[in-house]
């Protein structure tokens, strides 16, 4: 739960950070998928690090090591920046898919060496797909031996189901709030008129509100601000595995 | 595995770390294994969830991004970030 927390808060803050430097609105596509890709790994990635345990793990600092190398020193404009995470994300897209094809091309190769013995050639499998774990976990080809490199990986699937937990409710957060939006934007243009349902009948000696409008806007507002507050604990609780695996590696 | 560092890592302590990978993996992964698993399976299944996983997260990513584009910087939604900035 702290983890989700802390995540979500460095998930809004670093979004927040990107906007400022260039709205979001201004990007193209592209620019946009990276600024939110970066901004979650990072979010999820300092979580961990500033989590009881992070310290012990390799893939945070993975994460945030090549988050800065493709920040650069030099803050750049929008489209120096694209092409810096493009060259990143390119590269280490590419080695991940070419070493992944690799090593299951070379374990098939290596199941039907029919000349070997049963162990060898089992042992050989499990030292590709260990290659193969080592290149899809972040930081995983530093891991000293196949102990830490299961450790590393057991810690990185359950921080990572977290941030997809967390992705998702932000995601309908901002939706929900999105659609609230464009639903109180209608309503203003069909009856800017009519005294909004919500507020009863003002007493006759009573001033009139200056904009009748505006009051109906900001109930619904509050309410989904509510909303929002609320989902931030309304996080289904761990199950019971995933919290004693926490416990275990935090 | 641990042949030629079976000094240092039992193979008893791998059993142990891969049977617990096995319980973090979803439970459709772990169709047709009545006991354990073989190591490799084990791993190939993990590798194949890590990569859903992030395709997720990529497909969530791509949908904020969608979404941040159509929120402008008016203040109900730098109120709605702030109040839960508040909370944090």
């Amino acid at each position: 739960m702290a983890f989700k927390r802390e995540l979500l808060k460095n998930l809004i803050l670093g979004l927040r950070a990107r906007a400022e430097a260039c709205a979001f609105e201004d990007m193209s596509l592209q620019e946009r998928k990276r600024a939110v890709k970066c901004s979650a790994d990072v979010a999820m990635a300092a979580a961990r690090g500033a989590a009881a345990g992070g310290a012990r793990t390799r893939w945070p600092k993975a994460i945030l090591a090549a988050a800065g190398a493709s920040s650069g020193i030099s803050p750049g404009t929008c489209e120096a920046r694209r092409s810096r995470c493009k060259r990143v994300v390119r590269r280490c897209a590419g080695t991940c898919m070419k070493r992944t094809r690799g090593a299951y091309y070379a374990a098939a190769a290596a199941s039907s060496a029919a000349a070997a013995s049963s162990d060898v050639v089992a042992r050989s499998l499990v030292r590709r797909r260990t290659m193969a774990l080592r290149k899809v976990i972040p930081g995983g080809d530093t891991a000293r031996d196949e102990a830490a490199l299961l450790r590393e990986t057991m810690d990185y699937v359950v921080h990572l189901r977290a941030q997809v937990d967390v992705l998702r409710r932000v995601s309908a957060a901002v939706q929900r709030s999105t659609t609230l939006r464009k639903t109180v934007k209608d309503e203003l243009k069909e009856g800017t008129s009519a005294k909004p349902a919500l507020y009863p009948e003002q007493a006759p000696c009573s001033p009139p509100p200056k904009s009748p409008a505006w009051r109906g806007w900001r109930q619904p507002l509050i309410q989904h601000c509510a909303l929002s507050l609320h989902f931030l604990v309304y996080y289904v609780p761990l199950a019971p595995n995933q919290q004693s695996t926490e416990s275990e590696t935090g | 595995m641990s042949g030629h560092r079976a000094g240092r890592i039992t193979d008893d302590e791998i059993s142990e770390l891969i049977s617990k990978l096995q319980s973090l993996l979803p439970e459709s992964s772990r169709r047709g294994a009545a006991g354990r698993s073989s190591a490799s399976k084990l791993l190939q299944e993990t590798c194949r969830y890590i990569r859903s996983l992030h395709r997720e997260v990529d497909d969530l990513n791509n949908r904020l991004s969608e979404l941040m584009a159509t929120m402008d910087g008016d203040s109900p939604q730098a109120d709605v970030i702030r109040n839960l900035l508040r909370l944090l």
